[in-house]
């Protein structure tokens, strides 16, 4: 073993003339706070070669692999997966998995345990015991076990209470991975160097589980190279595919070598040379895109040629693998990298089998079985206001289980289906139909959970060993089925959640996006870059853009607006329907401390004045129809209601909003903030999938103190046609449309009515003897 | 853990012969500051007016109010303060108080949710007051307060006795990161008093499992517990509100001397993470460790003095022994702060 180090250390050592730094922590210490890996035999001070002490090279490097802002595992079985792409020198290379956790006092050690499997297969597990603080795992990789590519990581937990038996107590059960502890350690620093372009495919996690990538630039405030620095960042983003990517454009080079992050350098052969260790062979003849050493010898993409159409030449080899005909549709969305299996894209009737969705047929001896699925329904979705899906249900449960317990369907979060299992001697449902309400379905990756409440015989005495019982009550199969019918499809315009969620309609258009940026500084840049390769990741393509500097040379195409809001086109405003008025004084201190804010105050006033008792009856009797029928006010409208122009709050910083342009033919989007450098933080705050799922409606904005999206709906849209005109697709989006609009509903069924009485009494007056 | 229980432990035995002996005693409030403060903060029908605020009051206004009256030793103003609060804010069918209450509205209760802190503070008031002065009245509407807090603001969750900021919208159900505490709300040195006047072993057990959170909150590079703080999964500051140590949780320091908690790692981990140069006191972001703002009022410096005190037997700066009325809050710990050195840490002064 010994032996065997040494010749490694000797061979990083060696390599070290070449491989002197790269991304990643590479220091060769340990951090006093990571774990002790219990296998991994760390290299011993005095080893060390004395070429590997003078370079600093690294003996080992570790990869953080939660892509999340915390992995907690809820309830009494729980699990996450995801997965992470390794090069081929990582995939070959030892390596150990390592993580802290922490655990709820309620845990019961005995009867819980925590698995980590690694490609399908269980990597190790223990019992979950760390209730007072948090306790180190390692875990060593088998040889053979990790693979170049994708690799899928899975922690699964199964946890009982230690004294409580009512299904209450699940929701008390919880562990949490320790984000920065987790990470795959490889025993040689080998693996840190990337040498080809595909290994940005691994460019990883920083330990806040983010991920950036560094655009130098020397020449970046020339306008004429912004097309081709947007399309670049889309040809990187893609390739990484992380949950939260933010990108950094800057002239100067940033620190080299941080996790989670890749640097490229691009601009001509003249002016990348001074930043490089030496100019790779071939950058004054033609394009160029591959790593090479900077100053420091850190390994970084350059993208080059001998004059700036060569750079875009090369760029443009970086993208077009990315790309995919825009009308032939996907059958997943890739969401691999944060939540595996990748998620299936529903366009047209069709039925899923839980096994193609992930879900395993499981059997389960507690008291609350979760289980989960995404499933993905395109852009022009329309169906949110009738359309049913339906889950056929393989399952089964024993006679334990007492009548009132029951299965419940969430779709994003939002109950959509209740059915109570009420038989006292336990049944088998084969294909039991759920019909669930797809009123919570929106564009893009939807999240569906199934959890089945069990209430059982012994845990109303819940004698000393029964919360950890092994006799299982429930059991779900993967035969089961999720069935979605066809659904009308149409775009609507504006419609945010459609943006966030596949990049519509900028995906599909035909024509080069035109986008507006107030100025080419390095904020506004980097803002824009890391919401356009959002946006490619959202629509899987890149989407390529042509700068334009004035509103009105967008025409009648679907334009983006990234810019700090003093400084945009009233235009612009009026027309994402945001308040001009707002436009100087959003966002700066002096304002917000007068609260000199003309709608505001009569809103007060409104308020105070409210104060009648019939309209507080009227009030209350409304918020009693929509509390026990559903019905607004709202939806009881003809025309759309008004919309008054949107009044920034104070504490909101950034401002996603979208509307139609001038001519009311294409979709103008807007992206502001009230100065470049809070646009370039905020975009990359909403840039994290977890809050990029929550934009919709016409307008969202994000607040930093808080972390939160608020949405304000649309209220009045236009239909944007997106399927050759049918029939069938017609009959559901009038199903849809009426099913959103009762009044009309109403007023045509009068008419139809009327008009059948008028019909009916002209027909019987023809018919039979007159007298 | 156990040695954190045996510290409780001891605390409770410490405090209970000595506030229930109500024997003669000297005020530790001096009434000259009294005066300074109600000429300052309490308006003629009693109510402590928090003027950093639009001049409105609430229920923990009212119940510092009346502490600061048991510790000056003036049953009068008690009684004053006592009928507006009970007039005014004790308006609840569970029997705690209305959190907020506004002179320029009509109600002038603005929210009638009760806010927990507040009521511990004036359940505890009632209560020394009640052995102090001999009034059984007093000490009735304690016990009625303090069950109350006990039946509606304290969960017991996750195995740990908890307190509720406010009776709705905290709970493990009412909010997907739910249950949400204030770690500023666990005002240790009530606890005792209120098992006295509503005897329960959960006061304990919520003494020791709060104290045994504050050793656990350590966000960021400060290791700071933040203001508002998520317990459904690991500790975190909670969704929808600003994650900073904040206004709320300056005043940990405070209660745990007042308490007597001598555990010198915690007190040492909060001085290092609030003190700013010259003795300022530093809100800060709890994830990034960000200075949010520095707060110079003496009445926030005297939570690092009476830290450095503790800690280090450092004397109380000069300046600030003499107590000058500057805000209600600040205000309020500097007598606080004051009252407590007086009486504890005499060799600080």
């Amino acid at each position: 073993m010994i032996r065997i180090l040494a010749l490694l250390i000797a061979l990083s050592g060696a390599a070290s003339a070449f491989a002197q730094s790269a991304p990643f922590d590479m220091s060769g210490e340990r951090p006093a706070d990571a774990p002790v890996p219990r296998a991994t035999t760390p290299a011993p001070e005095g080893d060390r070669t004395p070429a590997a002490e003078t370079a600093g090279a690294p003996v080992d490097f570790k990869r953080y692999i939660i892509p999340f802002e915390a992995l907690s595992l809820t309830g009494e079985f729980d699990e996450r997966a995801w997965s992470i792409y390794l090069t081929p020198a990582q995939a070959q290379t030892a390596a150990s998995l390592n993580f802290s956790y922490q655990n709820a006092i309620v845990v019961a050690p005995e009867a819980s345990t925590l698995s980590v499997f690694v490609n399908g297969e269980l990597a190790g597990e223990g019992p979950i015991q760390a209730a007072e603080a948090a306790e180190p795992r390692s875990y060593e990789l088998k040889p053979g076990l990790l693979r170049a590519g994708s690799n899928d990581i899975r922690f699964r937990v199964r946890q009982r209470h230690r004294t409580d038996c009512t299904v209450e107590s699940t929701y008390e059960l919880w562990t949490e991975i320790v984000r920065d502890s987790a990470f795959i350690r490889f025993a040689s620093g080998d693996g840190a160097v990337f040498s080809s372009l595909d290994d940005v495919r691994a460019v990883g996690l920083d330990e806040r589980g983010r991920t950036q990538f560094n655009l130098v630039v020397p020449g970046l405030q020339q306008p004429s190279r912004t097309a081709a620095l947007m399309l670049l960042a889309q040809g990187l983003a893609l390739r990484g595919k992380m949950p939260a990517q933010e990108f950094a454009l800057s002239e100067t080079m940033p620190v080299t070598g941080r996790p989670g992050q890749v640097t490229a350098i691009v601009g001509t052969a003249e002016e990348v040379a001074p930043l490089l260790d030496r100019l790779p062979d071939g950058a004054s003849d033609g394009p160029v895109a591959l790593f090479a050493r900077d100053k420091t010898k850190a390994p970084v993409l350059v993208i080059s040629g001998p004059d700036w159409s060569a750079v875009q030449t090369a760029i443009e080899a970086i993208t077009q693998p990315m790309d995919r005909p825009r009308n032939v549709p996907r059958d997943v969305i890739a969401t691999g990298r944060w939540l595996l299996p990748e998620t299936p894209l529903v366009f047209t009737n069709t039925r899923l089998r839980f096994s193609d969705l992930g879900v395993e047929t499981s059997e389960f001896t507690g008291r609350r079985f979760r289980t989960r699925f995404t499933v993905a329904v395109p852009s022009d979705f329309y169906a949110d206001a009738y359309g049913e899906a339906t889950l056929l249900l393989d399952a089964a449960y024993t006679d334990a289980v007492r009548p009132g317990s029951r299965i419940d369907i969430y779709v994003n979060g939002s109950i959509a289906s209740t059915i109570p299992l009420n038989s006292h001697a336990g049944d088998i449902l084969r294909h039991l139909p759920i019909n669930v309400t797809m009123r919570h379905f929106k564009p893009g990756a939807n999240l569906v959970e199934i959890e089945a409440v069990l209430l059982a015989e012994p845990d109303k005495v819940c004698a000393p060993g029964t919360p950890a019982s092994a006799d299982p009550r429930f059991a779900l199969f993967d035969t089961s089925e999720l069935h979605i019918p066809d659904f009308a499809r149409v775009g609507r315009r504006p419609n945010l959640a459609a943006t966030a969620g596949a990049a519509a309609p900028y995906r599909n258009d035909m024509s080069v996006i035109p986008l507006f940026l107030d100025r080419t500084d390095e904020d506004t840049l980097s803002a824009a870059a890391t919401f356009l390769a959002r946006l490619a990741i959202a629509g899987d393509r890149p989407i390529s853009v042509e700068v334009i500097t004035s509103p009105l040379s967008a025409g009648s195409r679907n334009a983006l607006f990234v810019g700090a809001m003093p400084q945009l086109p009233k235009t612009v405003l009026t027309q994402v329907g945001i308040d001009a008025g707002s436009q100087m004084s959003w966002g700066s201190a002096q304002d917000a401390a007068s609260g000199a804010n003309t709608q505001q105050a009569i809103d007060e006033w409104r308020m105070r004045l409210s104060g009648g008792a019939w309209q507080k009856q009227l009030m209350a009797f409304q918020e009693w129809v929509k509390q026990e029928f559903d019905i607004s006010l709202s939806s009881l409208r003809i025309l759309p209601a008004e919309q008054s122009d949107f009044v920034p709050p104070a504490e909101a910083s950034l401002i996603l909003a979208q509307g139609t342009n001038p001519t009311g033919d294409a979709a103008w989007t807007l992206l502001t903030a009230p100065t470049a450098k809070r646009l370039r933080e905020d975009v990359a705050a909403i840039a994290d999938i977890t809050r990029w799922q929550q934009l919709a409606g016409r307008i969202s904005t994000y607040e930093p103190a808080t972390g939160s999206i608020d949405v304000v709906p649309v209220a009045g849209f236009d239909f944007v046609q997106t399927q050759p005109p049918s029939l069938t697709n017609y009959r559901l989006i009038l199903a849809n449309w009426l099913s959103s609009n009762i009044m009309v509903y109403a007023l045509l069924l009068i008419v139809l009515s009327v008009l059948l009485g008028l019909a009916t009494s002209a027909m019987l007056g023809r018919l039979g003897r007159r007298q | 853990m156990t040695w954190r229980a045996a510290l409780l432990a001891g605390l409770f035995a410490f405090l209970m012969p000595v506030s229930a002996g109500a024997v003669e005693r000297t005020a530790t409030v001096s009434a000259e500051d009294w005066e300074r403060y109600m000429a300052g903060f309490l308006d003629q029908g009693g109510r402590i007016i928090d003027d950093a605020n639009g001049n409105v009051s609430h229920s923990e206004g009212q119940g510092y109010g009346l502490l600061l009256a048991v510790l000056a030793e003036k049953p009068a103003d008690f009684a004053l303060i006592w009928s507006f609060t009970r007039r005014e804010l004790l308006l609840r069918d569970d029997g705690l108080a209305a959190w907020k209450w506004s002179p320029s509205e009509t109600p002038h209760v603005i929210d009638i949710n009760n806010a927990t802190d507040g009521d511990i503070l004036i359940a505890y008031a009632l209560a020394l007051a009640g052995e102090r002065w001999k009034r059984d009245d007093y000490l009735q509407a304690a016990a009625r307060i303090a069950k109350a807090i006990l039946d509606h603001a304290v969960l017991d969750y996750g195995g740990r006795t908890l307190l509720l900021p406010g009776v709705s919208g905290f709970g493990a159900a009412d909010r997907p990161d739910g249950p949400v505490v204030n770690p500023s709300y666990w005002i240790f040195e009530a606890f005792p008093a209120l098992d006295r006047v509503a005897p329960s072993p959960r006061w304990k057990k919520l003494a020791e499992d709060g104290l045994q959170l504050l050793g656990a909150l350590q966000s960021g590079p400060r290791k700071l517990p933040a203001d508002w703080v998520s317990l459904r999964a690991a500790p975190k500051p909670a969704q929808g509100f600003p994650p900073e140590f904040g206004y709320n949780a300056l005043r940990i320091p405070l209660y745990l001397v007042r308490a007597g908690v001598e555990d010198r790692d915690l007190l040492t981990r909060l001085r290092l993470g609030i003190a700013g140069s010259d003795d300022v006191l530093v809100l800060s972001d709890v994830s990034t460790g960000a200075v949010q703002s520095t707060l110079t009022d003496p009445g926030y410096r005297f939570v690092n003095h009476i830290l450095a005190c503790v800690l280090d037997r450092v004397p109380i700066p000069e300046s600030v022994r003499a107590f000058s009325p500057t805000r209600y809050y600040p205000s309020t710990l500097h007598l606080l702060g004051l009252s407590y050195v007086r009486e504890k840490r005499p060799e600080c002064l």
